[in-house]
């Protein structure tokens, strides 16, 4: 646990900025609700605003390493497509 | 056992990660919920009728609530119209005997056949339609942020309204389909006296081009449309009612499904990417890999956009 805070606090503007990037995704998502097309959008955006997130933190910690760069890929791949099999199913 | 070992369990055996929170592996997962998905439409379109949906939509509330819409935007309520009804009946009929879900059947007849066909000689004409939706709020919400369908809720030359709901099967999979037709008819127009200086209107002859359309679509001249046989799922006879009820007792339907499926999937990964996290952090491993707190902020983000997903979509 204390690894955990202790990462929080080194990167509190870093994580700052991520929950920032994710309130705005969610906000958005929630305003256009009755938008999906629209919201598709946003999901696309956020999560490539998280993508970038991942690179540009590792990078300022300099340890930015494409196997890192996957994972960040693959969990916003898998997160896009989930939302799309909800918005683009009536 | 050692699988699920190591699929969950950071160790020396799969590099201190966990092997489901690996690249391939969720990659791996992504494109299984897409074969699911795929798997789910073919299921849904073989004929197969295992899901259902059930919702409490009656034309009243749709009504009501259109008025509402107007009357807070200063404007005039509009009267239902039994011929009008009828029309948006015969519509939902079409769209469910020939399988399709647009404002123009694959065969091409327009919405506007539909007004001829009742019976209603119109002057203006509109149509909006909904299918999937739980609530009649959500229906109507949707159309007034919808800027297309707007224009017709909102529209001031529309004195006049008739809605159908109707259930049935479209594309394999039970649906609730809503049609809701605005129009004016030519002695109406030609009687009232306009309330903004609009000379054209009242003078117009009766089977003109409806000036404001289907939404999204463009003006569509009302030509005489193709024969087409209309077959009729309406299950509801009285003339304006269509609660939807569905009789089978299913009550799960593919969004549903997709939904639940969708928030146990990612609830595993957020689950195994903080048990990996606390394992790590516990051992003090130090390992090449991306922040687990970040991963599990942005999939419990996407957990809350599954959640707040709605069904329901409009043309």
């Amino acid at each position: 646990m204390d690894d955990l805070v202790n990462d929080i606090k080194e990167h509190r503007v870093h994580y700052l900025i991520l929950v920032i990037i994710l309130l705005i995704g969610l906000s958005a998502f929630w305003f256009c609700r009755y938008q999906k097309f629209i919201q598709v959008w946003v999901v696309i955006f956020t999560s490539l605003a998280y993508v970038a997130w991942g690179a540009i933190h590792h990078y300022l910690d300099k340890d930015l390493h494409f196997k890192l760069m996957l994972e960040y890929l693959s969990t916003a791949i898998f997160g896009v497509i989930i939302i799309l099999s909800l918005l683009l199913r009536v | 056992m050692s699988f699920l070992r190591d699929l969950f369990l950071p160790d020396h055996n799969n590099d201190h990660r966990a092997g489901i929170l690996k690249p391939q592996a969720l990659s791996f997962l992504t494109l299984l919920f897409v074969g699911y998905q795929v798997f789910l439409n073919f299921f849904t379109l073989s004929g197969i009728k295992v899901l259902g949906y059930a919702s409490n939509i009656s034309p009243e509330r749709i009504i009501e609530l259109t008025n509402e819409k107007r009357s807070a935007q200063g404007l005039s309520p509009v009267k239902h119209n039994a011929l009008l009804s009828e029309a948006a009946r015969r519509k939902a009929g079409d769209m469910f005997a020939f399988n399709y879900w647009a404002h123009v059947s694959p065969s091409g007849r327009d919405p506007w056949s539909y007004f001829k066909e009742a019976g209603y000689r119109y002057v203006y004409a509109g149509e909006n339609l909904a299918r999937d939706f739980k609530d009649p709020e959500s229906v109507v919400q949707a159309w007034v942020n919808s800027p297309s369908h707007r224009d017709n809720l909102l529209n001031n030359k529309y004195q006049e309204i008739g809605v159908a709901v109707v259930d049935g099967t479209l594309q394999g999979m039970e649906t609730t389909l809503v049609v809701q037709l605005f129009g004016s008819q030519t002695r109406q127009v030609a009687n009232k006296p306009a309330t903004k200086p609009q000379p054209t209107i009242a003078q117009k002859p009766a089977e003109v081009a409806p000036k404001s359309v289907a939404a999204g679509k463009p003006a569509v001249q009302p030509a005489e449309s193709l024969v087409v046989p209309t077959l009729f799922l309406n299950r509801n006879n009285e003339s304006i009612r269509g609660y939807t009820e569905n009789n089978n007792g299913l009550i799960i339907n593919p969004f549903s499904l997709t939904k639940i499926i969708s928030v146990f999937l990612v609830g595993i990964i957020f689950g195994a990417f903080l048990f990996d996290f606390l394992l790590v952090s516990e051992r003090k491993t130090p390992r090449l890999s991306g922040h687990s707190l970040a991963q599990m902020l942005f999939l419990g983000f996407i957990i809350v956009l599954a959640i707040i997903s709605r069904q329901g979509a409009i043309i």
